[in-house]
């Protein structure tokens, strides 16, 4: 009888045994079911939120031109900038590209900055394309696309117009080849006169 | 606008070229590079199968560097630092992106774990059993067993 008492009580100590085991399992697995979904989530908000196109301050960035001239946005406060992201492998970016340079040529002394960033492109190809249309504004690569990343850029081309206190104040999806709209454009980010 | 798939429908564009691939390299050369790399404007499509005017661009690139001599690594990480290392289709071993090539091992072996488990308690559980009954260890038809032996020794004892 003593015998199984015994026997008995070494039963019941395994079943113990075995249930909390089988708490600390579920345990586990819930812990780390709840922590993966957890970070899932952070990274679905994280990419959601890159995603957004920029608005309202413009995000500062630093490139450098293809002829290794290092400009920062911040350099620029207290003038109108034209940022262009475009492509040399981006047909409409070549319906702009003859305005722009226009429009850089006529406004460069009136407080007006053009910049041009490369897009997901190759140098060369690059080059080529800024031959072909003579421009002479700053151009450099997007390097890793830190900047399309910043501004949320969908494609090329995209043209943000960031006014003289470092706000955006326009985005243009799109080409811009309509004279009238580019200059409308230009006049919500010229910096104002002393006498304003 | 050109969004992201405007690249394709570029490449009847005719300026913009790097030039001629080098003649000293065949395109299977390029790519046997070109495989290892993915399109940074595509989801999913390697760059020797794509067929934007961007990635011809990048093509023609690899044959560039390929006839100065370049090795395979060194393209690599030349795209990596024009493109990020989403040009590589696979995430680099840092930040958050361990927890990408990790948690794979970590849940084939958890489950590993989990699947030995149960497998031993189902084949160690079952003689256990029975051991117990026979020995009249489980409480409830142990009892009864014990009950029913000791009546049945009283009787013929």
């Amino acid at each position: 009888m003593a015998e199984g008492m015994t026997e008995r009580t070494v039963s019941v100590e395994v079943q113990q045994a075995h249930r909390r085991s089988v708490r600390i399992w579920q345990a586990v697995f819930t812990l780390v079911l709840v922590g993966f979904i957890a970070l899932l989530a952070a990274r679905l908000i994280q990419t959601n939120r890159s995603e957004h196109r920029a608005s309202g301050q413009a995000p500062p960035f630093t490139f450098t031109t293809f002829e290794g001239e290092t400009i920062a946005l911040e350099d620029l406060r207290g003038k109108g900038v034209v940022l262009n992201f475009w492509a040399s492998w981006c047909a409409p970016c070549r319906e702009e590209a003859p305005l722009l340079e226009a429009m850089w040529r006529r406004e460069k002394d009136n407080g007006i900055v053009f910049i041009g960033l490369d897009y997901l492109d190759q140098e060369p190809a690059a080059k080529a394309y800024l031959a072909e249309f003579n421009i002479t504004y700053p151009n450099g690569p997007d390097l890793q696309s830190a900047a399309a990343r910043r501004y949320g850029i969908k494609g090329v081309p995209e043209t943000f117009f960031i006014d003289p206190d470092g706000v955006i104040q326009e985005l243009v999806v799109g080409p811009i080849v309509n004279q009238a709209q580019m200059e409308a454009l230009l006049d919500k980010i010229r910096p104002r006169s002393p006498s304003e | 606008m050109a969004q992201m798939d405007a690249a394709s429908s570029s490449s009847e564009v005719s300026g913009a070229q790097t030039g001629a691939t080098p003649n000293s390299v065949t395109p299977n050369e390029v790519n046997e590079v070109a495989k290892e790399l993915w399109c940074p404007l595509c989801n999913g499509v390697r760059l020797d199968a794509c067929e934007l005017k961007a990635c011809e661009q990048m093509r023609d690139m690899i044959a560039e560097q390929l006839a100065e001599g370049w090795d395979k690594e060194q393209i690599k990480n030349y795209f990596i630092e024009q493109y990020g290392p989403q040009v590589l289709g696979a995430p680099p071993l840092e930040g958050f992106n361990w927890l990408a090539w990790i948690l794979p091992f970590v849940a084939l072996a958890g489950g590993g774990v989990f699947l030995w488990r149960t497998v031993r308690r189902m084949v160690t559980s079952r003689p256990r059993e029975a051991a117990i009954t026979m020995d009249g260890a489980s409480p409830s038809v142990a009892d009864e067993y014990s009950r029913r032996l000791e009546e049945e020794l009283k009787r013929y004892g």
